[in-house]
């Protein structure tokens, strides 16, 4: 442990300032600090720490209002606050940077809140924007990528430049709202495709239909689409009718554009 | 012997030899004196540059002839999908592009995050920067990661421990490495001043000092302290770039948020320091927040900054 590691657990947490007023003695201890290191810390000034600590939490907050725009605009400030002073920024979650840690931690800190403190629609929003955001920042598919229930029938489908998923509220109108935080949330399950351009790392999204939608959802593992697509090209037309529509959407998705084929 | 001992060491000695050859003994002493001082002098002079953020691109493009390097933050670009270091390398094309860090932590104990280094290390060799910077501070310890420019304990002991860290890291990258003054949000009874701890920094390393003066100021207003006793006490032939920006005013003292124009005290620090014989290769405008409607606010200080460093470049 040491001195800097005691300043920067006090500066994260409020009862450790606390007790470093009140209980010196056990911040010494918890840290194994030499009487000097001790004399030192106590030297600071109480209301200094404080406010690099409301620094550091507006700080974090900034970042995930990044990553998270439309979450953060949806959601109340009391919830913010609590998730800026009840979780720790640990180092490990830092390499990809700032913005995709807070909000990573911010959806892992919301699906542990009762229902009855989130706009009904909240999960579904921060987690597509989630989706963006790894995808723009070329995080790996998780392997086997599988079927995560964001909402009850959410999906996602990985690869390498594309996130297939499925909400139960519309995202994408909810995204596009002046205000979020208004009115009733636009209803009814809405697909959407998410593609990163590989040149431009600009990522797209496309809203696509049942059909669309369920020709890749079958591909539950992350895989190249042009494997894919390789591999259902010879189908019999006569076959299945699922295969067929496979067969169809990846067809229409290459012509727009949407999907390009990758080589090896 | 370190690099900058060595090359310092054969400049006095070509030095010497050429006055005594001209039998001019009087000068030699300061010949020497000169060259082992100088370790920033193989370096180029940039002018006065801007740091780089998005909301700003268009306006620097639009006004690139008024603007003469740029600093990047090396994180920007380090981290993430690599089509991001493609934007700084194309920055790279149009201006010198300096990058500025902000994550290293070179005084966390032990050593900088190798994989840090890497990404640091590619970022550098692809755009060729004459020098690279971080700061003086701590930002992970225990397993947090503070996000925010933390003081150090000021001691002898870590000062030599951070001097030959950073030694190090200037050596793996293979470019001049320079560390900037924090502007401090807490202050610790610690042996050593701010200044004195610089001085025993560079003492120990050849790295440079990228000194902030609005930080100078913030820090002898927060805290009581005296600027100019800060500028005469540290070596200003170590400073290679100089940061200016403006800050807010709260309850509760200055803050360093590069969201206004530089301010008068800051400028006269500036003067003050230039006429006192520092000659840094760069100075630069930083603006991170609440950028202006009209790109002239800007300008205006790119343009001072110039004037300033004119001004006592002829008086010098």
């Amino acid at each position: 442990m040491g001195l800097q590691a005691a300043i920067a657990h006090v500066l994260v947490d409020d009862e450790l300032r606390r007790q470093l007023v009140t209980q010196p003695e056990k911040i010494q201890s918890q840290f194994v600090l030499s009487a000097e290191e001790m004399r030192l810390l106590c030297s600071s000034n109480p209301s200094h720490l404080d406010r690099m600590s409301h620094g550091i939490r507006a700080k974090r907050l900034d970042f995930l209002e990044k990553g998270l725009p439309c979450t953060v605009r949806a959601i109340g400030r009391q919830v913010l606050v609590e998730f800026a002073r009840l979780t720790i920024p640990r180092t490990e979650a830092e390499e990809q940077g700032r913005v995709l840690a807070e909000a990573r931690r911010f959806m892992a800190f919301v699906q542990n809140l009762p229902n009855a403190r989130l706009p009904v629609y909240l999960r579904d929003l921060g987690e597509f924007e989630l989706n963006r955001l790894e995808l723009g920042s070329m995080i790996a598919a998780p392997s086997p990528a599988t079927s995560q229930a964001l909402s009850d029938e959410s999906v996602v489908c990985l690869v390498r430049h594309v996130r297939i998923c499925k909400f139960q509220f519309d995202v994408v109108a909810l995204t596009e709202s002046e205000d979020v935080s208004i009115g009733a949330p636009p209803a009814g399950s809405t697909a959407v495709l998410l593609r990163k351009d590989p040149v431009r790392g600009i990522v797209e999204t496309y809203r696509i239909g049942e059909s669309v939608y369920a020709a890749f959802s079958l591909c539950t593992t992350p895989r190249r689409l042009s494997d894919l697509y390789l591999s259902i090209a010879p189908l019999d037309t006569d076959a299945e009718s699922r295969r067929s529509r496979l067969f169809e959407s990846v067809r229409c998705a290459l012509e727009k554009g949407i999907l390009t084929r990758e080589t090896a | 012997m370190n690099e900058r001992l060595r090359g310092s060491v054969v400049l006095a000695i070509v030095g010497v030899i050429a006055a005594a050859f001209h039998a001019r003994w009087g000068i030699v002493l300061s010949i020497i004196e000169k060259a082992v001082s100088s370790s920033q002098q193989g370096l180029p002079f940039l002018g006065v540059g801007l740091g780089y953020r998005r909301e700003l691109h268009a306006s620097i493009y639009a006004h690139k002839q008024s603007i003469d390097w740029l600093e990047v933050i090396s994180e920007h670009y380090t981290q993430g999908p690599p089509e991001r270091m493609a934007t700084g390398c194309h920055l790279a094309r149009d201006f010198v592009v300096i990058p500025h860090g902000v994550e290293m932590s070179i005084g966390t104990e032990g050593e900088v995050d190798s994989g840090y280094l890497n990404g640091l290390s590619t970022f550098v060799n692809a755009i060729h920067p004459p020098w690279f910077s971080d700061h003086l501070c701590f930002t992970r310890a225990g397993g947090i990661s503070l996000g925010t420019l933390t003081p150090l304990n000021r001691t002898r002991a870590v000062a030599r421990a951070v001097a030959a860290k950073a030694q190090r890291v200037q050596e793996l990258i293979g470019v001049p490495f320079i560390l900037e003054n924090i502007a401090r949000q807490f202050t610790m009874n610690t042996e050593l001043s701010e200044a004195e701890f610089i001085c025993e920094f560079l003492e120990h390393c050849d790295c440079g000092l990228l000194l902030d003066l609005t930080n100078v100021y913030i820090n002898s207003v927060n805290y009581s302290e005296d600027a100019l006793r800060f500028l005469d006490s540290i070596p200003s032939d170590r400073v290679v770039q100089i940061h200016l920006a403006g800050g807010k005013t709260s309850p509760h003292g200055l803050i360093d948020s590069h969201s206004s124009p530089v301010p008068g005290e800051v400028w006269e620090l500036l003067d003050y320091l230039l006429r006192a014989g520092a000659e840094p290769k760069g100075l630069m405008i930083e603006r991170d927040q609440d950028y202006p409607e009209d790109f002239d606010e800007i300008l205006t200080d790119l343009n001072r900054a110039r004037n300033i460093l004119a001004a006592a470049m002829t008086s010098n």
